[in-house]
């Protein structure tokens, strides 16, 4: 592909940074023992996916709000903690309201 | 979508639907090394307590998905469920991870499998098989009453089993489940609105999604991938990335039907290629899943396009899987029965902004 129009390139590299920030937090924090390259981003959390339970999960909401200076509040939490996409967009979300505050 | 299909998804939706999965390959791996013969037929790691069921892949030598398997630990045998393509080359490919090793391979063919999946299909099951099975966890098994086997799973996004019955008992399982009571009514739903249903919930289907030369790596189902085993289609794979796979599999929302195989555009440049595009009645839009090239492969892009049937340029927008909410996410199993449904909140079933809101 020739190269990406600038703003979508700026957007998707955002996208992608935050995207390997939560992959690290599985492997430092969940102690997930899977090459960053080997997770992918619409695998599910749970059950048939990488097989968090609820404690993990808790782990996990502990590492993304400190990693990204977040409070993330419970009804909007069990929706997005269903992959790593769904986490990704509700994180850029959360940034985007800061901002906008 | 014809209205037999639209009542199907109403029923997996709302209710419970019942199916018959004649293309699906029961088969036993048996004797006192099975597990053996199973890691080496598998690209899985499989540590598996008794009772617990893992989703795992048939593999060709090149890394490319034949076959979804179910593997569940029943007593000290295994009970391997195929489906897709490449499920009928099971037993041959199972006979051959056999060689050598104190374990043999046994085709099923007395079993016969159904699935039922709903929101409320507890209650039919209760109702059929006995109170034991309410506190069947998710990826679990169990040896049923009168005979055959009850495994938790599904796709759909609902509550969902797999029913093994032997084949002559099938009519009278048909009737038990179609009984009126107090629960819902159990609707006969096809494969077509069970696969309709996975992809609206964002999970695989081997009979909707394979396609040939498609690997886990393009279908994002690498955690069926344990990268630490000695396996022929796992080395492949790890070839296969290093040299870089160009495609992953992502969703999104548009609201017009693309067809199979339809180019996805970026600016008049070619960036993929649409996978699978239905309608949804739950959402009242069109969802789907196309094959992109990996810089846009990413959730949240609005600006790929693609052309409907007509030749028309249709905007879609990429989007984080699954579509929507079920009822079965408020559903407690304990708690909640059919009779009571009109006190329940459903949840507001979109997850995704629909094709208008997202332009």
């Amino acid at each position: 592909m020739r190269p990406l129009p600038e703003e979508l390139q700026r957007v998707l590299d955002h996208r992608v940074e935050t995207l390997e920030a939560i992959k690290q937090l599985l492997t430092e924090s969940l102690r997930l023992n899977t090459p960053h390259e080997a997770i992918d981003p619409d695998v599910p959390l749970f059950a048939a996916g990488l097989g968090f339970d609820s404690v993990d999960a808790l782990e996990l909401l502990v590492a993304v709000e400190t990693r990204f200076s977040l409070k993330l509040e419970e009804d909007v939490v069990r929706d997005a903690f269903r992959s790593l996409n769904s986490l990704v967009d509700l994180v850029l979300a959360k940034q985007a309201e800061k901002v906008a505050a | 979508m014809s209205e037999a299909l639209l009542d199907d998804l109403l029923a997996l939706r709302t209710a419970a639907g019942l199916a018959h999965h004649p293309d699906t390959v029961a088969l036993w791996l048996r004797g006192p090394a099975a597990l053996d013969a199973a890691e080496r037929l598998l690209p899985t790691e499989l540590f598996l307590r008794e009772g617990q069921v893992r989703p795992s892949l048939l593999l060709s030598e090149t890394g490319v998905v034949d076959a979804e398997v179910l593997v569940a630990a029943l007593g000290e045998d295994l009970l391997l469920l195929a489906e897709g393509p490449g499920a009928s080359s099971l037993r041959a490919r199972a006979e051959h991870s056999c060689e050598g090793l104190e374990a043999r391979a046994e085709l099923d063919a007395e079993l016969d499998v159904l699935s039922l999946s709903g929101p409320f299909a507890w209650e039919p099951l209760r109702a059929v098989e006995g109170p034991s099975v309410a506190g069947l966890p998710y990826g679990h098994a169990l040896h049923r009453a009168e005979s055959g086997y009850l495994l938790r799973t599904g796709g759909s996004g609902e509550f969902g089993f797999f029913l093994l019955a032997p084949r002559a008992g099938r009519d009278a399982l048909f009737e038990a489940y179609g009984a009126p009571g107090e629960g819902p009514p159990v609707r006969r739903v096809s494969l077509d609105a069970l696969d309709h249903c996975a992809l609206e919930a964002g999970n695989f289907s081997a009979r909707a999604d394979l396609a040939p030369g498609l690997t886990p790596l393009e279908l994002q189902l690498q955690a069926r991938v344990s990268w630490h085993k000695t396996h022929p289609a796992v080395a492949a794979l790890e070839a296969h990335r290093r040299e870089g796979f160009r495609r992953r599999l992502t969703s999104f929302v548009v609201a017009h039907e693309l067809p199979r195989g339809a180019l996805v555009e970026l600016d008049g440049e070619e960036a993929g290629a649409v996978h699978r595009c239905s309608y949804s009645p739950s959402l009242g839009f069109y969802v789907g899943t196309a094959l992109l090239e990996l810089p846009v492969a990413h959730s949240g892009i609005d600006a790929l396009s693609a052309r409907d049937a007509g030749g028309e340029l249709r905007p879609l927008r990429t989007v984080s899987p699954p579509f929507l909410r079920t009822l079965s996410f408020v559903v407690h199993p304990q708690r909640n029965r059919w009779a009571e449904r009109a006190t329940l909140t459903p949840p507001p079933s979109s997850r995704v902004p629909s094709p208008q809101e997202a332009r």
